[in-house]
């Protein structure tokens, strides 16, 4: 499996990582190393085997409906990019464009 | 049992400090008022002071004067709380701290105050231990040798220019080098078991579900598990009795009795089949740790275990198994980590972290995810089946933590494919669930070997049992490093770590894994 800096760049753009063509090319050999690697899964023989996602039998884990005490709004934004009392967000709509 | 082969500095057995003792003895020493909880404070911080400028086990060390505090309030009281009353411990910086800092050993996360506490840490405090530090890993246990960090890179204690293992490695050291009474690490594919087999040390991953993860950080959420550290079984039993349980934070904490495993402990231990997986075998472990196995297997005979070979085919390929699983749900896991709510941006993620969640992300996107994540899932279910069906011919299985001896400084960096192949016995373990412990098995020259003990699915107690009847025989687990009283002069930068010389190596290629 061989990968292109831009088939890197676009799998860093799905995981919202910044990731310039230089930074990719310096990665392509692990990339390529690891997933020849993990492509070993074909051998596996799994037809008709179901997949394991989790551990545990349990369904809908619930618990009583009571209020109990939770965090304030200033221990909640502390550790935030916060004004006014709100968090500030990365704007989404760019009107300039 | 004592004579050590090879040459240079051996390791040596002594006990100079309070804390070589057993929990199980200084809880009695206390209780009695034969020492004081301040007394191992004080030795604890003697100790990090000393040594830590070598060994780098601490990202945050706690103010001393808050701890000395807190342990002069628990020697007050009458009424002892737990085996784990006044006795100094800490935890890889996974965990939030109420009050304290939490960085997962990443810049992303540098200054970041979590407003609420890790479970198992106000459990812990609750039962009266007196937390002393953080210590250092592979950011987000991304690794196994503690060396992807943006905080630190931990140092063998028996040998500076060595890796500690990870990515549990500060935790590691930290007992290893009587900083602390005991540790928790966290174990997602294998970062408790690695770094306590590099460093001569006990460490258990639980049987997913038997701790609480609230408050710790995630990295594989179907794979993590938070377990003890510590300096034998029967330590790891003490801790593990307070740690377990059902917490209504975590809906994956199992909701089923939690035994009294230090009482366990004494029980009879009648007879046992022991299974040693064909896999474990394997090409890559090297014949020093191969060599330490087997006689490890003869004190078990003496101990009356019968061995007998077991197979476990789908082991041979858990590792591109594991990865595809973890990677994927750490891509998913690492998400939130925007810089909005709390922390920095994600330009801020390590070259290694990057590469993972990139990997993750490609082999779970659409027109993949079908060659790759879902097979992996179906793979884990084949592993699964062969795990259960194994003890019809066993009670539990033993092999070598790590097939070798711990790496130099610098080796994971240059060759990242040795990073997730250091691993190939651990992970597997992670994917089923069951339960699993590694003991120091002896030495090769100076270099830690450690053995790894697998079980049922819930049953900590056969194994800590099984372990700590191993301990009684043999005298590993009591030794220490002489290397800890270090001078300045041995110090290795972390530049210079980088670019130490290589050693060992695993192939790679075609010939890869147990029984290929």
């Amino acid at each position: 499996m061989a990968f292109d800096t831009k088939e890197i760049q676009d799998t860093a753009k799905l995981a919202q990582l910044p990731l310039d063509a230089a930074a990719a090319e310096a990665l392509a050999k692990d990339f390529e190393d690891i997933l020849g690697l993990m492509a070993e899964v074909q051998k596996l023989d799994v037809e008709s085997v179901p997949e394991t996602a989790r551990l545990t039998d349990d369904e809908n884990v619930w618990r009583e409906d009571v209020v109990t005490e939770s965090l304030t709004q200033t221990e909640a934004l502390r550790n935030g990019k916060a004004r006014d009392g709100y968090f500030e967000v990365p704007g989404i709509l760019d009107w300039d464009k | 049992m004592s004579a050590l082969s090879g040459s240079g500095r051996a390791a040596h057995r002594y006990k100079k400090m309070l804390l070589d003792r057993p929990i199980q003895e200084l809880a009695d020493m206390t209780r009695k008022k034969e020492i004081r909880s301040e007394d191992l404070v004080r030795e604890a911080y003697g100790a990090v002071e000393q040594h830590d400028g070598a060994l780098r086990a601490f990202i945050t060390v706690r103010p001393k004067e808050d701890a000395l505090r807190e342990a002069r309030e628990l020697d007050g009281e009458e009424q002892k709380r737990s085996l784990l009353h006044g006795l100094p411990f800490s935890v890889k910086d996974v965990y939030a701290l109420a009050g304290g800092t939490t960085t997962a050993g990443s810049k992303v996360l540098e200054g970041f105050s979590p407003p609420f506490e890790a479970t198992v840490v106000r459990k812990l405090r609750d039962a009266g231990a007196i937390l002393i530090g953080t210590n250092t890993l592979d950011a987000w246990g991304h690794g196994g040798s503690s060396e992807n960090t943006d905080f630190g890179i931990p140092r063998n204690p028996y040998d500076h220019t060595r890796v500690a293992g990870g990515s549990s490695g500060g935790t590691a050291v930290a007992v290893a080098a009587r900083m602390v009474a005991f540790g928790v690490g966290e174990d997602t594919g294998g970062s408790i078991r690695n770094p306590a087999s590099m460093c001569n040390v006990s460490g258990l991953k639980v049987t997913y579900g038997r701790v609480s993860r609230y408050g710790a950080i995630a990295y594989a959420s179907s794979l993590d598990t938070v377990g003890p550290m510590a300096k034998s079984a029967a330590d790891l039993a003490s801790v593990l009795s307070v740690m377990a349980g059902k917490d209504p934070f975590d809906a994956t904490s199992a909701n089923r009795p939690v035994p009294d495993y230090a009482a366990a402990q004494r029980e009879p231990l009648g007879s046992i089949r022991i299974g040693v997986p064909k896999e474990f075998r394997s090409a890559a472990v090297e014949p020093a740790v191969q060599e330490k196995i087997d006689e490890a297997l003869n004190v078990f005979r003496t101990l009356g275990a019968t061995i007998v070979d077991v197979e476990i085919p789908t082991i041979a390929r858990s590792v591109p198994i594991y990865y595809l699983v973890a990677l994927t749900e750490t891509a998913s896991n690492l998400g939130r980590y925007d810089g909005v709510r709390f922390g920095h941006g994600r330009g801020n993620f390590t070259k290694e972290t990057v590469k993972r969640i990139l990997v993750g992300t490609y082999a779970s996107k659409a027109g993949y995810a079908d060659a790759l994540y879902l097979r992996a899932q179906k793979g884990r279910t084949l592993l699964r089946r062969e795990f259960e069906g194994v003890f019809d011919s066993c009670d539990m299985l033993l092999g070598p933590t790590v097939p070798m001896l711990p790496p130099m400084l610098g080796d994971f960096v240059r060759d990242p494919m040795q990073n997730l192949l250091i691993d190939m016995f651990l992970g597997a373990f992670n994917l089923v669930g069951a339960p699993a412990v590694s003991i120091p098995a002896g030495f090769a020259g100076t270099l830690p070997v450690g053995l790894q003990l697998i079980g049922k699915m819930w049953d900590e107690e056969t194994l800590l049992r099984w372990a700590n009847a191993y301990q009684k025989k043999t005298e590993w687990h009591t030794h220490s490093p002489d290397g800890i009283l270090t001078t300045a002069a041995q110090r290795v930068s972390d530049r210079e770590a980088r670019g130490a010389d290589t050693a060992h190596r695993m192939p790679h290629d075609g010939t890869r894994g147990a029984t290929e």
